[in-house]
């Protein structure tokens, strides 16, 4: 075996041109595969990220009871049993906030808007960080607009998404009205103080507005304590699929909790509305419900509801699906005219080598022996170009990942203005399996041919 | 003892819609240690016979039998398998490994057995070969960078590195200028006796087939001459002997 792998890399090096050029497309193939992969896992990384800034967490527990008048009221009264739910995942946790939210009809001038609105603790750490703020009067930096939410300000204070403040015509540092129910089912009316505004995430469906929760509390009508979803941060978001699952299943164990979002199904039916269970999901995010103000069959105590941003994303995991299918396209045309490539070079090397072929055959090695060979040497070229290939896509990402993108509308997609690359060990994996299986599949034909060479007649090819 | 056996042997070659009867009913047996010479001129069927003992090849009609067993008889594994360790080869055109040195190509049909030579046996054998055929020198130099004779010298010394029975050598040397192929069948020769090696080479050179001790005439691809050398010597004494002994009775 040592000496076939001898011959073989001995035998890529005295055809060095030949080898680069097929060494060469391979490392090209697997240079666009890697960066797009990483590329895609980046922007899917990082809309999350960036989601779950505007969301206020990774995973959102919220509770729903039913009046005695037969009404839905989105509360947590008592979060003991929620506490106990994140006992077994909270090495996973970063941090865990209470939050309400409402969808509210604003009102300013003659002009009228219906936003989402979540009620935070201005004094969160790390909450202003997480969203995107765009420069206003009172905000010109997040230092200043820190120290008004702290002051008196921060009660009535309002940050809207910037395309809702346009829709409204409002500045910054005017007054507007939020109209909305309360959890009991009655109107109010709150009046609210614009502070700053956040950059639109309209384009995935998704807006939102931030509010103090005291203050939005009071006009819901929530007590003391009371509060309308449990918010949580986890350290790693590869695992909110799996804390999801074992939050869902001890809340399961002692209460009443709707059924999961099942992510196989598809996001929108035929007819384009939203399935039943993504509707669901987005109603108990959103701060409504989804039976509307009565229910078919009333329940008794808390039912809880456990969404993560997994389940809302899935137009972004649309546009990374689409992306990662255009890449393995690309993948496959380069690996397809690679292989190519590989079949007509190897049926040349044969050509050229006949005679040296019914040598080996004559002094004694047997046909396996020929045909590993050249096997070996096809392994070598593909798995040569895809190690350059790698190291390459290594530099462009250094590269690309450090060229600044400032205040584009593209800002969802990066990191602090930056596009970021996550290589996925396995996408790189399943990569190099596929192209190293494909390169000796084409070089299997010409091998095979060529470990069937009769010894006499390859010595009288003259060549 | 007959290492080698023809027996009735054709060998016909199709060449397009035609057909070439390379060799004709050939038969004749070389025993266990013979210095051999095939002569004849080009198309005589010298390289088809060779091709045969040599098992690359199989007769279209008879039998060749190698070391007792028949060619014909036998699958492709295991005829590689006699290749390897019954037979050695020497070419014309040298045919050595271009990407390996002088050491791997001598050492390369020891890789490509079960049981061959491991370890300090097998440097030990090698490096005596090198020095036999007196390439100690070039050990770490490819093929390329040697000239004719030392090629030639390497192929011997790899024909003989699985301590074959029989060494066939199809017109060793036609691409050597006549002192340097004089050498090598000397060389070859010296081998034969040191080793007790069976050589069986192809020649249309006059004076080089005078130098084997079993001379195989060919023509159009029957046998038209076989004989040894102690054999026709020994003839020629008895007749000398005949004739003299004639002479003194008168």
């Amino acid at each position: 075996m040592s000496n076939v792998l001898k011959i073989s890399l001995r035998n890529l090096s005295r055809q060095k041109k030949r080898s680069f050029l097929l060494g060469g497309a391979i490392a090209f193939g697997v240079l666009i595969i890697t960066l797009l992969n990483s590329f895609t896992a980046g922007i899917t990384d990082n809309v999350k990220e960036n989601f779950s800034g505007i969301f206020g967490g990774h995973i959102f527990v919220s509770g729903s009871v039913v009046t005695s008048s037969g009404k839905v009221v989105t509360v947590i009264r008592n979060d003991a049993l929620v506490e106990k739910a994140l006992e077994p995942v909270k090495g996973y946790i970063r941090s865990v906030h209470k939050r309400s939210k409402v969808m509210a009809e604003l009102i300013f001038a003659s002009r009228t808007f219906i936003q989402r609105i979540d009620g935070v603790d201005w004094n969160e750490e790390g909450f202003l960080d997480s969203i995107p703020i765009v420069s206003g009067k009172l905000s010109g930096t997040v230092g200043d607009l820190k120290a008004t939410l702290k002051g008196k300000g921060g009660r009535q204070a309002i940050i809207l998404p910037v395309s809702t403040a346009e829709r409204l015509g409002i500045q910054v540092g005017e007054s507007l009205l939020a109209r909305f129910s309360t959890v009991t089912g009655q109107r109010n009316v709150g009046e609210f103080v614009l502070v700053a505004t956040v950059r639109d995430q309209e384009t995935f469906g998704i807006s939102n507005g931030f509010a103090n929760i005291e203050y939005l509390n009071e006009l819901l009508g929530l007590s003391d304590g009371e509060y309308q979803s449990l918010n949580i941060y986890l350290k790693n978001m590869e695992d909110i699929d799996f804390v999801a699952a074992s939050i869902y299943r001890k809340l399961k164990s002692e209460a009443l909790v709707e059924p999961r979002l099942n992510m196989d199904e598809p996001a929108a039916g035929k007819d384009g509305e939203p399935s039943p269970s993504r509707r669901r999901a987005m109603a108990s995010l959103m701060g409504g419900s989804f039976f509307g103000n009565s229910v078919p069959e009333p329940w008794k105590g808390t039912k809880y509801s456990v969404v993560t941003l997994n389940d809302l994303l899935s137009s972004v995991k649309d546009m990374v699906k689409v992306l990662n299918t255009v890449g393995f396209v690309i993948f496959m045309i380069l690996l397809g005219i690679t292989m190519v490539g590989i079949t007509n070079s190897f049926r040349m090397t044969i050509r050229e080598r006949t005679r040296e072929i019914g040598t080996m055959r004559a002094i004694g090695m047997q046909r396996r022996g020929v045909r590993n060979i050249l096997l070996m040497e096809a392994f070598f070229i593909a798995l040569t170009g895809a190690l350059i290939g790698l190291l390459l896509a290594g530099v462009a990402m250094l590269i690309l990942g450090s060229i600044p993108f400032g205040s584009s509308f593209l800002w969802i997609f990066l990191h602090k203005g930056k596009i970021t690359f996550s290589l996925v060990p396995l996408d790189v994996a399943i990569n190099l399996a596929v192209l190293l299986l494909l390169s000796m599949l084409a070089a299997w034909g010409p091998a095979r041919k060529a470990s069937r060479l009769e010894p006499a007649e390859a010595l009288r090819t003259e060549f | 003892m007959a290492i080698v056996e023809l027996e009735n042997v054709t060998k016909i070659y199709p060449l397009g819609k035609t057909e070439v009867v390379a060799v004709k009913g050939v038969s004749f047996s070389i025993t266990r240690g013979d210095f051999i010479s095939i002569a004849g001129p080009s198309g005589s069927g010298k390289t088809t016979i060779l091709n045969m003992i040599g098992c690359i090849d199989v007769p279209t009609e008879g039998t060749v039998k190698i070391a007792g067993r028949i060619t014909s008889e036998l699958n492709d594994r295991e005829i590689t398998n006699l290749r390897h360790d019954v037979i050695g080869f020497i070419f014309q055109s040298f045919n050595l490994i271009p990407v390996l040195n002088v050491y791997e190509n001598i050492e390369f049909p020891l890789l490509l057995g079960k049981d061959s030579l491991r370890g300090r046996e097998k440097e030990e054998w090698i490096q005596f070969l090198m020095e036999e055929v007196g390439l100690s020198e070039w050990r770490n130099h490819k093929p390329a960078e040697l000239s004719g004779g030392q090629r030639q010298r390497v192929a011997i010394a790899r024909a003989l590195v699985t301590k074959p029975q029989i060494v066939l050598a199809d017109e060793p040397t036609a691409n050597l200028d006549s002192e340097t192929g004089e050498a090598i069948i000397e060389l070859m020769k010296k081998m034969n006796s040191d080793l007790g090696t069976t050589f069986i080479f192809s020649t249309h050179d006059p004076t080089i087939v005078e130098i084997a001790d079993h001379i195989i005439r060919l023509r159009d691809g029957k046998i038209i001459e076989n004989y040894r050398k102690a054999d026709r010597e020994a003839e020629g004494k008895k007749m000398r002997a005949d004739a003299d002994a004639e002479v003194s009775g008168r």
